[in-house]
């Protein structure tokens, strides 16, 4: 199969989905942050007897919580999520207490408390910070590193800088996908989401560097000297391995969605389409971005196209 | 034809005993050189299981310092971490984990949530009216009591008492706690159940929500008779007076060593109002037998008796049996009491048992499914190496938990999820391996030629990819701490662990074991290890592209 040919189609539809995402995430609600990044209290609160949703909206706003997020989770159960409650230091009831008597007096109910997790604001902005340096920091120890592990061949930093620009096209990707389907899953940006990311980050670079590696090695053979024929033969070479990798990852993905708990189903989410996005740019990115910067023709994509593939 | 790999067989063997053996024994301690192991507790396998496995309470603490100043110093972090210990364990609830995490924060975990409770499990049913009566012989007589069974009763004890102590830490009010499990005893026989107090979040919350409290008294012993260490001889004859002098008028205590013999002191110094009452006090009590007494949150730090009157207020303390590190522990106590941090709850996460329990036992059947899924992949795509590979991937699987196990690692849901990517992780090394290995015999090379250059030319590969996900990992590790949840830190270090070993079962446990069966008569038939066409006399410099084949 030539792969190499196809690069500017690649590369194009790529660049769609990105902007597609992109437009989605920053559109009004563009994601959906979880406690970690605004802050607020969440609890999942379960009733002895069917209880409406509107009846726990009304009794939860008499308990002056009318903001409050109501999530249906279970036949008899709701997660709600609330501003941060506050607590107390003396004797008194704590905010939390007071709405879990409240809802057991006005509604004539037994509630049980199954969770509870509440985060201060001012730590929220620090968590996006956090974030951000991880990320960043992540991506700069790769390149280094990538640049090292090439050093043999000519332009070793290209590798690195072309394995870090299919990261962020990754990232970009799954953030945005995610952002889409936040729309109509109601899906939230949380601690886990991050991990996921982190995850996502590392099996991209995990899958671009086994390609790269091949591309080095068919190079060092001084058989093949296009560099275009040398990335292409060493596509093909690792396909097998790439698809079946994925292949044995969604397997267990996919086994923990449908069998496991549901907390963790945003994390799920992420690294599903991360891996199929992570697979796609080590087979159909970061490769070819290496030979477009050989190639120069960086500007060319768009006007001078399509880019005939050169045979040997 | 190659001999069998004997050693390296026998450590596989060894190690993979070793580690299964310790899975499968529930608990256990060894102790070795004086050096005690003891692993494993009431859990599935025996892992440490995180709250959002096991439920409880996840409390995170922040210091909050004044304006304008920098972070908390270690000393003041030593100091707040005593404080809450002593605090949270004086209330009596069943092993509580209290660790510092990162520069200024506090991690407090308690293994129940809510309101403090007693869960009693009687081997025989009761009947509810004979707890109760119990219940009401102790003062508790409107407590809450939920069962379902009649054989494990579910108590709420809000504001559980705990202990009081005197100064010498003897027990002056013994905690309620063990009233309750007397009465209980004497009532229904002292073997006849299991007693457990959990909960007791919000009551923990109001403890350590409090400032902690220096106050410096006179200590007169009212009984003439003293012992040997010139104590008083019954503790109960001590009188404590008040002299007006707390945390606030202490300007500063440090450890320090004695000018002329380098014994360990604790020097402290007063300000002025303090140095005012200080000389008063000691010129009163010089060469008697009334001593100063320090107590933080009521409870006895240290008192020692004045020498001679101390003017201009700086003073050493010094002991017989003063160490090093018992002068610093007292020094952060003092000091802790005097310069008091405030504690701002930042993060507060509850999960209930039973919830942890499903999604425990939820993750473990999606865990075993999706192995199955791939175990199954690998075997009907790379037939005999990947059945192998299934053996070397169950023998990580032990690998990995045996570690978690012994090292111990708090296994949580981020934990879990990580496991299984891992997993994965694994499975890629065997793959890159076995398409090396195939490439190899497509060139026409005999199946144990084709198992080295496959090990040989997946190798860089293998480590590059590797060795990007440990970067990843330790920057997680790094800032996971600050992300502020115990997830992420989880899943970084699980990662960690399970990408080293995959990396020892591919090329180690996979690797062992094919060249075992390559000197089977297995290895000499292509069609069990490979379900390509075999095309010989190809160069094997060249590679053949799918076009062209």
């Amino acid at each position: 199969m030539n792969f190499v040919g196809k690069r500017h189609w690649f590369i194009i539809s790529s660049l769609l989905v990105i902007a597609i995402g992109l437009i989605s995430l920053f559109m009004p609600n563009g994601l959906n942050p979880g406690l970690e990044f605004t802050g607020g209290s969440s609890m999942t609160l379960e009733f002895d007897r069917q209880v409406a949703q509107d009846e726990l909206r009304i009794s939860l706003a008499e308990l002056e919580h009318p903001d409050a997020v109501i999530q249906r989770v279970g036949e008899d159960s709701y997660f709600v999520r609330t501003v941060t409650l506050s607590e107390t230091s003396s004797g008194e009831t704590s905010e939390r207490e007071k709405i879990l008597q409240g809802l057991q007096d006005k509604l004539d109910v037994n509630v049980r408390n199954v969770d509870y997790f509440s985060i201060s604001p001012s730590i929220a902005t620090e968590t996006v910070r956090n974030a951000i340096i991880i990320v960043g920091t992540s991506a700069i120890a790769i390149l280094f590193y990538i640049t090292w592990a090439f050093r043999r061949i000519p332009s070793p930093f290209r590798y690195g800088f072309a394995a870090i620009l299919a990261l962020i096209h990754d990232v970009l990707i799954v953030v945005g996908l995610f952002s889409i389907l936040g729309r109509f899953f109601g899906l939230e940006v949380n601690a886990m989401f991050i991990a996921g990311i982190l995850t996502i980050i590392g099996y991209s670079v995990h899958d671009t560097i086994v390609v790269f590696d091949r591309i080095r090695e068919t190079l060092g053979r001084n058989v093949i000297r296009d560099l275009d024929v040398a990335i292409n033969v060493s596509i093909e070479d690792t396909l097998a391995r790439s698809l079946n990798t994925s292949l044995t990852m969604l397997f267990t993905i996919l086994a923990l969605m449908l069998f496991g708990g549901s907390t963790i189903v945003d994390f799920l989410v992420v690294l599903l389409i991360g891996i199929v996005v992570g697979t796609y740019s080590s087979i159909c990115i970061a490769s070819q971005i290496l030979l477009v910067w050989e190639n120069e023709e960086m500007g060319k994509i768009f006007r001078k196209f399509p880019i005939p593939f050169v045979s040997r | 034809m190659r001999r069998f790999p004997l050693r390296s067989f026998i450590f596989i063997l060894l190690i993979t005993s070793v580690c299964l053996s310790s899975l499968l024994a529930q608990e256990f301690s060894i102790e070795l050189a004086g050096i005690k192991f003891e692993r494993g507790e009431d859990s599935p396998l025996g892992l440490r299981l995180g709250l959002d496995l096991e439920g409880g309470s996840h409390l995170v603490y922040k210091t909050k310092m004044p304006e304008n100043s920098e972070m908390p110093s270690d000393e003041q972090m030593e100091g707040i971490l005593n404080i809450i210990e002593r605090r949270v364990n004086a209330f009596g609830v069943s092993e509580p984990n209290i660790q510092r995490m990162g520069p200024e924060r506090i991690l407090i975990q308690l293994p129940g949530v809510g309101v403090t409770k007693a869960i009693i499990e009687f081997q025989e049913t009761i009947d509810v009216e004979d707890l109760n009566s119990v219940m009401t012989d102790v003062g508790r007589q409107t407590s809450i009591i939920e069962t379902e069974d009649y054989l494990s009763f579910t108590i709420e004890l809000p504001s559980l008492k705990p202990a009081v102590f005197d100064t010498y830490g003897n027990v002056v009010v013994p905690p309620e706690r063990d009233n309750i499990k007397n009465a209980l005893d004497a009532a229904f026989g002292p073997d006849s159940m299991n007693f457990t107090i959990t909960g007791g979040v919000e009551e923990a919350k109001r403890l350590i929500g409090q400032t902690a409290q220096l106050e410096i008294k006179e200590r007169i012993c009212t009984n003439d008779f003293l012992d040997i260490t010139q104590q008083c001889s019954d503790p109960a004859y001590n009188v404590d007076n008040d002299l007006g002098l707390t945390g606030e008028d202490l300007a500063l205590a440090y450890a320090g060593t004695h000018p002329t013999t380098g014994m360990p002191v604790i020097n402290i110094e007063f300000n002025s109002e303090g140095a005012r009452i200080f000389s008063e006090h000691t010129t009163r009590i010089a060469g008697t037998n009334n001593r100063t007494a320090f107590f933080l949150d009521e409870e006895l730090i240290i008192d020692p008796i004045a020498v001679q009157a101390i003017s201009g207020g700086k003073a050493y303390i010094q002991g017989p049996d003063f160490t090093p590190e018992s002068v610093r522990t007292i020094a952060i106590q003092l000091e802790s009491g005097r310069l008091p941090i405030p504690l701002i709850l930042i993060q507060e996460k509850e999960v209930d048992a039973t919830l942890g329990a499903d999604s425990l036992k939820r993750s473990f059947s999606a865990g075993l499914i999706g192995l199955a899924l791939v175990l199954l992949f690998m075997a009907a795509y790379y037939r005999l190496p990947g059945i192998v590979a299934c053996v070397a991937l169950i023998i990580y699987g032990v690998l990995v938990l045996s570690v978690l196990k012994l090292w111990p690692i708090t296994l949580t849901l981020g934990g879990i999820a990580a496991f299984i990517l891992s997993i994965g992780m694994a499975v890629d090394a065997n793959i890159l391996i076995f398409e090396r290995m195939k490439e190899e015999l497509r060139s026409g090379r005999s199946f144990i030629a084709s198992l080295d250059t496959g090990f040989n030319r997946a190798w860089p590969a293998i480590r590059d990819s590797n060795v990007s996900t440990f970067i990843t990992c330790a920057i997680l590790f790094w800032f996971g701490t600050r992300l502020g949840t115990g997830v992420v830190t989880g899943f970084a270090f699980t990662l960690f662990i399970g990408v080293s070993i995959s990396m020892f079962s591919a090329l180690v446990v996979t690797r062992s074991l094919l060249k075992i069966v390559a000197i089977t008569p297995l290895g000499r038939m292509p069609s069990v290890y490979t379900n390509l066409k075999l095309e010989s006399n190809q160069d094997p410099r060249t590679r053949p592209t799918r076009d062209r084949r």
